[in-house]
């Protein structure tokens, strides 16, 4: 081998994995409860679940503002009823008391002729 | 070997952690030589060995199981390569700052050359790696790395013309 290739036969000499490498592995091959939790729930962190995830949390979203909205619009509705009937009672009261001041001012203007 | 892979085909754990014992030095050594940085070599063989312990049943022999490791190897270190940012341009000023170790042969070559093979073409590396390394011969190296006799020549022709002149420049810098 020329003087190059045994250059790099020293260099690309082979080194000692890292201590306690193939504990590593081991530890990965044999998971803990809680990896074994992981492996069952592991399915959630998929990426199509994970998109269907953000869907179903943007629907539910909309609906709540939908659902609030028409909350608003059914209190601001009511509202309007009351205050609707609200001004009938003062119309028909305002209609009874103006009857009853005319019949007032009717029997007063009546009763001076009636003195005499 | 052959009665430890049978036994960790069946799923005893002993039997691959002893086969792990023999072939992790391999494995590591060719991540490390690959990517030139210890903790990724260290993640890309512990998945080789993940990979293994999921395949086990396909493993047809010992010489099968080596192949597949190296092979295996390779393709886990380009896409660890891929991941990792480039490494800077091999510069005169780059080689002088890397650390040596004290080895016995090439007290301050071998670290140099190890830097400059990983600074190689993907393509390439790997070929020098397993040559140089494992010792293979050409034939080998095209079947571990499922690609044309030719091809392997060509890219190892091509690896050590760079090894040379980057070297050759090297040393012509130094005794200016």
């Amino acid at each position: 081998m020329n003087d190059l290739g045994s250059k790099l036969q020293a260099a690309l000499r082979r080194k000692e994995a890292p201590a306690d490498f193939a504990g590593k592995v081991m530890a990965r091959l044999q998971p803990s409860s809680a990896g074994r939790l992981d492996s069952v729930f592991g399915f959630l962190r998929t990426r199509p679940v994970r998109w269907a995830a953000v869907g179903a949390l943007a629907c539910l979203v909309v609906i709540a503002i939908y659902i609030h909205d028409r909350r608003e619009e059914k209190a601001r509705v009511e509202g309007e009823l009351a205050r609707a009937q609200a001004m009938t009672a003062l119309r028909i009261a305002s209609a009874e008391l103006n009857s009853t001041l005319a019949k007032a001012a009717k029997i007063q203007r009546d009763a001076p002729s009636q003195e005499r | 070997m052959e009665q430890a892979l049978a036994r960790s085909a069946k799923g005893e754990a002993a039997a691959f952690e002893e086969i792990m014992q023999r072939h992790q030095s391999m494995v590591y050594s060719l991540c490390y030589h690959f990517l030139h940085d210890s903790y990724s070599a260290e993640e890309a063989a512990q998945d080789v060995f993940v990979r293994l312990y999921k395949n086990m049943s396909s493993i047809r022999s010992a010489s099968h199981l080596v192949r597949w490791l190296r092979k295996v190897a390779y393709h886990r270190c380009i896409d660890e390569a891929r991941r990792m940012p480039a490494l800077p341009p091999v510069t005169l000023e780059y080689l002088e700052a890397c650390p040596t170790e004290n080895h016995p042969a090439d007290p301050w070559l071998s670290q140099r050359l190890q830097l400059l093979v990983a600074s190689l073409p993907e393509d390439s590396r790997m070929v020098v790696i397993l040559r140089f390394q494992e010792d293979l011969d050409l034939p080998e190296i095209a079947e571990t790395l499922e690609i044309p006799l030719n091809t392997v020549k060509s890219r190892l022709q091509r690896s050590l013309d760079i090894l040379r002149e980057k070297l050759g420049r090297y040393a012509g810098e130094v005794r200016k």
